[in-house]
């Protein structure tokens, strides 16, 4: 992806390093097409601007003194709300956490910054992450680049929109049940989903633990993997992260992978228009040189249940922590005793979807329904798993449309249980651990389409060169709203 | 209630159950809430059931375990006190401030 200047955003780092390029003008450049265009779009709840121009000052400065910057040097990066950042206020866009600043960076903040990337501010997102549009934010929703009637996709939204819109270079999101890329494939950026355990999730303000992953979100493969290998690998404040290391990308093209098409992607439920374009894109990773075949992954039709049932679990549990005593919102309590001022502080904290999740959390958890559901749930994600695994003995990696239907209207009035099918291509990756890219791919009425690809456990770079190629391919599109980057 | 009923359930929650969640979860739901919930929480319910129709005889549960994990060596490292404190909403110098127990 080039800006008008012809730069393209992964060559910033090394352009800021050799005095090519000036950081601070970069990054004030970035801050007046936020001043221009946020208004609008909201994909921020708070901007880090004084501190990222000195720091873009400063890297300027060493760059003079000829010293040697780190990878992301110059890069100005957005973070998604649930990610700590030291002297930001982190609300997870919900009113129980306003005010709360956390007394530390997340890892992946922490290595963003030791490699000179500089933190824009904290973008917008659905309630703890709980949504697909960004409406569950307790601040407003953002809107969709592309067309502001609707919605940005969720629950990293904010994230997505100003990728989208030139209103940070790249930016963190989290992805428990599609959150990264959901709103990837809305906004028509690329969003990686890693693999669980390969991105620390210290300083990721939890939801469902066990399915979660921190990810970069880019306008390109190239500045996708620069934050992406910035922040990936082994973390021991993170009991969950692995050893495996990280492989580079070749970047030799995809002439040889077998790719599949996931058949229950393309299924009904799914609109028509946005199946077609996927499978334009198949097309063009044969021409590319992939072999293409069909395979079938019989549980994927279930999988939408289990995520639910366990992801609600989890946050049950997760999220009996917001008591009003610790931290976060804490009304007066007069004379209540703890349970009820425990109750009132809850209550006036949370919105709908989070006291519902919360709510359905208890009950599949609760004696005489958790062999029936949780652990039922529990089973079918281990089929489904394994059934994963008999796929890629035949393919490499496997695709299919990453989200069934193009954005929805803002404040179209759908039903919970119809809110969530549309889940349903992105939930799997998470219950099987494994990883999983958007990529753009075409539009439909001038509304962005994403393709999802999934590769076996750790092989983040063979989605890289799937990513890249069909970049190359297509070529980059911006949104309407104006020229972006 | 009988063991054949129990088996035969219906997928709905009636008003007491949604009161007894929210007594559970600690949250406190207006009467206009609790009837809506009842509602979407029965409808959710009834599409998590859709899950019995699968075969998972002989599958084991929790295969998702299978990364190394990590335990970090048992060692004393400086915690951040002052700056957890300072987050605290009610306080009374360096004490938290709770609601009452009893």
């Amino acid at each position: 992806m080039k800006s008008r200047s012809g730069v393209s955003l992964h060559q910033v780092p090394s352009m800021v390093s050799n005095g090519e390029m000036s950081a601070e003008e970069y990054i004030a450049s970035i801050f007046e097409k936020v001043d221009r265009l946020d208004q609008k779009i909201h994909s921020y709840l708070q901007l880090n601007r004084e501190p990222s121009l000195a720091k873009a000052k400063e890297l300027d400065r060493r760059a003079k003194r000829g010293e040697r910057l780190g990878r992301l040097a110059g890069l100005g990066i957005a973070v998604k709300d649930n990610i700590c950042v030291r002297s930001l206020q982190a609300t997870c866009a919900s009113r129980i956490l306003r005010g709360f600043n956390p007394p530390y960076s997340a890892t992946a903040v922490q290595r963003i910054e030791s490699e000179d990337g500089i933190i824009l501010g904290k973008t917008n997102m659905d309630e703890f992450g709980m949504g697909n549009t960004t409406q569950n934010s307790a601040y407003g929703p953002t809107l969709n680049p592309w067309d502001t009637s609707r919605v940005s996709g969720g629950s990293s939204g904010g994230s997505a929109a100003a990728v989208a819109a030139g209103m940070a270079s790249v930016a963190l999101g989290s992805d428990t049940g599609g959150s990264i890329r959901c709103p990837s494939s809305f906004c028509s950026v690329v969003g990686l989903k890693p693999t669980y355990g390969r991105v620390s999730r210290y300083g990721l303000i939890p939801y469902a633990n066990s399915l979660e992953q921190i990810g970069p979100i880019a306008r390109d493969a190239e500045s996708l993997w620069l934050l992406f290998s910035a922040i990936a690998g082994y973390d021991a404040e993170d009991a969950t992260s692995s050893r495996e290391p990280v492989k580079s990308p070749k970047g030799d093209g995809i002439k040889g992978l077998r790719v599949g098409r996931i058949k229950e992607f393309f299924g009904e439920g799914a609109q028509q228009k946005v199946t077609e374009r996927v499978m334009d894109g198949g097309a063009k990773l044969e021409a590319l040189g992939a072999k293409a075949g069909e395979t079938s992954i019989a549980s994927l039709p279930h999988s939408l249940a289990v995520y639910y049932v366990i992801a609600m679990a989890e946050a049950s549990s997760n999220l009996s922590r917001y008591d009003g005593v610790r931290y976060g919102l804490s009304p007066e309590r007069g004379t209540a005793d703890w349970n009820s001022a425990f109750a009132r502080t809850r209550s006036e904290g949370f919105g709908e979807e989070v006291k519902r999740r919360i709510l359905l959390g208890t009950f599949v958890l609760s004696a005489g329904y958790y062999e029936a559901y949780y652990v039922r749930a529990q089973k079918v994600r281990a089929l489904l798993a394994q059934e994963f695994a008999l796929a890629f003995k035949k393919f490499d990696v496997l695709f299919g449309p990453t989200m069934p239907v193009l954005p929805p209207k803002l404040g179209e009035r759908v039903t919970p249980l119809e809110d969530y099918l549309i889940d349903i291509n992105t939930v799997a990756a998470n219950l099987t651990g494994l990883p999983a890219i958007s990529v753009p791919c075409g539009l439909v009425d001038g509304l962005p389409v994403g393709m999802q690809v999934i590769a076996p456990m750790f092989r983040e770079e063979v989605l890289l060169e799937v990513a890249a190629a069909l970049g190359r391919e297509q070529g980059l599109k911006s949104p309407p709203l104006e020229e972006a980057a | 209630m009988s063991r054949k009923s129990r088996t035969r359930k219906t997928y709905s929650v009636d008003l007491r159950q949604v009161e007894r969640l929210a007594d559970l979860s600690r949250l406190s739901l207006g009467p206009e809430e609790a009837e809506r919930l009842r509602g979407e929480l029965s409808s959710i319910l009834e599409y998590f059931a859709t899950l019995e129709k699968v075969d998972v005889s002989g599958v084991a549960e929790g295969a998702d375990a299978s990364l190394e994990g990590g335990l970090r060596e048992d060692v004393v490292r400086p915690s951040m006190p002052a700056e957890i404190l300072e987050g605290v909403p009610q306080r009374k110098g360096r004490y938290v401030r709770a609601p009452r127990v009893f």
